[in-house]
């Protein structure tokens, strides 16, 4: 009896069967890249074209470890080694030599670089002169408090262009429905419009109309409410100084800067000020020709789109016409914001063209 | 002195089940341990090999033993998530009960209380397990771990000299992170053991036993405000993964057996030999849902420990007892990227050990003894990961002396001194480190039936670089009932 005690506890033991593994054969850590960043001779003394190294570019690397950012040396060549196996995304950038509003950009997406190989590739980066209006900055996630304000939210657009652009008309709306599962900011049907406006708010007068100027390299700052936010919250910023505030007339206790002029609602269900997700939302810039919402937004009206989240290992769904890749959003009430990483340069690449910085800088302060 | 963290071999997985009593007679007189003649530094089965069959032979004196406890260790000597200051207090309460032909029972219990301040990032339990792998935060917080430990062991002769014996141990922790991600970690860990013995004429007394282990450390860090809390999960020491979320889970699930067989030879009151052979294998599993309902293993790391020990001890002249002491050790384990089942870190660590010992006993009143080791490790890490590679091959050494004198027949004083000479520090990772630690103790018979003991010790551990230090104070005390 005690000896087949002892075997039924013998045999328990198969509770901590550890199902032992063989060790991998590949190790990690031995992935290398060698890139050649170059530049067609466009725009140099020849009538021939053939590439020419860009030196100092700067090569942006984003993968599950987050970004590298590296440069490439005088010969345009950017070697590294003793890198983790992941997939990457990679992007390189720099100013033309010859005219510094020229911006010379390549990229490659969805790169496998498997430990053990060197991945080669030569990126032809191609010139993009950034002539419009393009969202520079939002300001979303609140800053540093524990009491839930977040009503110091600001959009920063900039006029990249050499000439004066006008706001008359045009309408910034944020796109957060889920459009029947596909997600904010996609083409539900396929026919040409983004579909889940949530808030949609407009400059004073038509589109084509010439009274709201945007001067060349400058910036427009479009506060949630145009209030020097710091009485309330001392963590916060002065936006009393902002150049557009969002008003929505429907509400009875929407703050409104009379110093300041302002978007009005164009959405009549909604009586709330324009408000946008802390971490994850889609907002556009449209030329306002299309300025009925319920049917979608055109796409061919959107001068610029963004898409940020907070997931690592999000799924872009903005529609891929108006912005390939999504913008990692600083966290809640953490104080930080997202910038372009060049002001005003959109290569439609949201992934790649933005960034987190530590501190909101309404007007590129 | 540079921390150097590329090379870490501490083992505390394994053989976790040997908590038993606190050793509190030779720990007071510096940790003297194979040269003097003690109840708890036998070299039987169960005392040398863990082996729960000889419980009954090993242990015949019943007794209850209830000692609070308290270890601390704090100083600039530190590894990265090493929290600056870490006090442990615990009660421990032993029964030992020998129930005649129905063998002897013994059970334990334990209840932990332990305070990491300055807790760098660190999130994980036990972050040097020599795991490929990090789980942090972004923020530096005091760390609470509580909760209790059971064991029960059962043993006894089931067929003339043939003895069985088993036991299982259970202990649960509840952690709290106090700041930020307020992290929360539900720790659990059962271990089963089950062993025989076998007694041939001549003194000499062979056994086999299996432990096995199984734990999980569930680790929650969520915001009380529900506000986005930031984690990573490190794959070696420079790359991580961010995560990011109102709530990120992680979990760690570990699991082994150890195989050990043990030689007992104690011909007569003189001569008492003791050889313990133990060979381990386990996993660590490091996981995060995806999903609300399945877990994806994300790295995992293997284990693999051959140890061997053995002990002698010879009563050369009737006051003089002479020790030795042999070890071998062989540690190897590998992490894995388990996603893309890639090598991010292996290592190898060897070592052999010899001591030598003695004590004498001046008179009736006083003892003193004296015990050196020198411990050859070799080790070798490849972080490919990180790219970083290392070898080492040093030689430590430790001189321990303890004396004990009965300032009455009922009343003992005890103190001892250790001095630790260590090329390299696998601890905490610096090299050229020095520890001086001092003991002191007590032990009083109330009566026939009651005994107090009482150890504490005070120990310094320094760089000869950078002047950086790490001290440790211990004590205990403990009332031992013997009936009751």
């Amino acid at each position: 009896m005690k000896i087949k005690f002892f075997i039924l506890i013998l045999l328990g033991f198969a509770v901590f069967e550890s199902c032992e593994k063989t060790p991998p054969t590949q190790v990690d850590g031995e992935a290398g890249v060698n890139l050649f960043v170059a530049r067609d001779s466009v725009g140099t003394d020849t009538t021939q074209i053939f590439t020419i190294p860009v030196s100092n570019a700067d090569i942006i690397l984003t993968s599950e470890y987050g970004t590298m950012n590296r440069r490439t040396d005088e010969f345009g060549n950017l070697s590294l080694r003793n890198m983790p196996s992941s997939i990457y995304q990679i992007a390189a950038r720099a100013h033309h030599p010859y005219d510094n509003s020229i911006l010379l950009i390549a990229g490659i997406k969805d790169v496998e670089i498997v430990s053990g190989k060197t991945f080669i590739d030569t990126l032809v980066t191609k010139p993009i002169s950034s002539t419009g209006i393009a969202i520079n900055e939002i300001y979303s996630c609140g800053p540093v408090n524990n009491i839930f304000f977040f009503y110091d939210q600001y959009i920063e657009l900039y006029n990249s262009s050499d000439s004066v652009k006008y706001l008359d008309g045009m309408i910034v709306a944020r796109v957060s429905g889920q459009n029947g599962g596909m997600g904010p900011g996609a083409d539900v049907g396929n026919d040409g419009d983004i579909d889940g406006v949530t808030y949609i708010f407009k400059f004073p007068g038509h589109p084509g109309e010439k009274n709201y100027p945007f001067e060349p390299h400058t910036f427009k700052v479009l506060a949630q409410d145009a209030v020097d936010h710091t009485q309330t919250m001392p963590t916060s910023i002065d936006l009393s100084h902002a150049d557009w505030e969002f008003v929505n007339q429907l509400s009875f206790n929407d703050f409104d800067n009379p110093d300041v002029p302002n978007l009005y609602n164009i959405r009549l269900d909604r009586t709330v000020d324009f408000m946008i997700s802390l971490t994850s939302d889609v907002v556009i810039v449209t030329d306002g020709r299309d300025s009925v919402w319920e049917d979608g937004i055109d796409i061919s009206t959107i001068l610029d789109g963004v898409e940020y989240q907070s997931s690592g290992t999000h799924r872009l769904t903005l529609d891929d016409r108006v912005d390939r890749g999504w913008v990692q959003s600083a966290p809640k009430y953490s104080g930080k914001s997202m910038e372009r990483r060049d002001k005003g340069v959109d290569t439609n690449d949201g992934t790649l063209d933005w960034h987190v910085i530590n501190h909101p800088t309404p007007g590129y302060q | 002195m540079k921390i150097d963290s590329k090379i870490l071999l501490i083992v505390l997985f394994f053989f976790s089940l040997t908590l038993f009593a606190q050793k509190s007679r030779t720990a007071a007189m510096g940790g003297l341990s194979f040269s003097i003649r003690d109840l708890d530094e036998s070299f039987d089965p169960f005392a040398l090999g863990g082996n729960t069959a000889w419980l009954a032979e090993s242990q015949k004196n019943a007794r209850l033993e209830i000692t609070p406890l308290q270890n601390s260790s704090y100083g600039t000597y530190r590894r990265k998530y090493t929290a600056e200051r870490i006090n442990n207090y615990g009660v421990h309460f032993l029964d030992l009960k020998p129930l005649g032909v129905s063998g002897t029972f013994l059970g334990e219990a334990l209840y932990d209380y332990q305070i990491r301040v300055k807790n760098y990032r660190n999130l994980k339990f036990n972050p040097y397990a020599g795991e490929g792998f990090f789980f942090t935060d972004t923020t530096t917080g005091n760390t609470t771990y509580k909760g209790p430990m059971f064991r029960l062991s059962h043993s006894l002769r089931i067929y003339k000299n043939l003895y069985a014996g088993g036991g299982v141990r259970y202990q649960i922790l509840n952690g709290l992170k106090d700041v930020y991600t307020f992290g929360e970690t539900v720790y659990r860990n059962v271990e089963g053991d089950f062993g025989l013995a076998y007694q041939f004429p001549g003194g000499i007394t062979l056994g086999a036993s299996v432990h096995g282990t199984s734990s999980q450390e569930r680790i929650e860090a969520s915001d009380v405000n529900l506000l986005t809390v930031r984690t990573y999960e490190w794959r070696g020491e420079t790359h991580a993964v961010e995560l990011r979320g109102s709530s990120q889970k992680y979990k760690i699930t570990k699991a082994g057996e150890v195989f050990s067989g043990q030689i007992y030879y104690h011909p007569n009151r003189k001569l008492e030999i003791g050889v313990a052979a133990d060979y381990g294998i386990s996993g660590s599993r490091f996981l995060y849902p995806e999903g609300s309902l399945v877990d994806v293993e994300d790295g995992y790391a293997s284990f693999d420990i051959t140890e061997i020990k053995a002990r002698a001890r010879y009563q050369v002249t009737e006051k003089l007892l002479a020790g030795l002491s042999l070890g071998y050790t062989d540690y190897k384990s590998w992490s894995e990227n388990s996603k893309r089942n890639l090598l991010i870190w292996e290592w190898r660590n060897r070592g052999a050990v010899l001591g030598f010992g003695g004590s004498y006993n001046v008179n009736e009143k006083f003892l003193i003894g004296v015990e050196i080791e020198s411990e050859f490790v070799s080790s070798d890490s490849s972080k490919y990961i990180d790219n970083h590679f290392r070898n080492i091959d040093v030689t430590n050494n430790t001189a321990r002396i303890g004396i004990e004198y009965y300032i009455s027949d009922d009343l003992a004083l005890r103190s001892g001194y250790n001095f630790l000479s260590l090329a390299h520090d696998f601890l905490y990772g610096g090299d050229n480190v020095t520890e001086h630690l001092f003991t002191f103790g007590f032990g009083y018979n109330i009566n026939d039936d009651i005994q107090l003991n009482g150890m504490a010790s005070f120990a310094e551990r320094t760089g000869s670089e950078d002047k950086v230090y790490r001290s440790y104070l211990n004590w205990l005390f403990s009332i031992s009932f013997f009936t009751f």
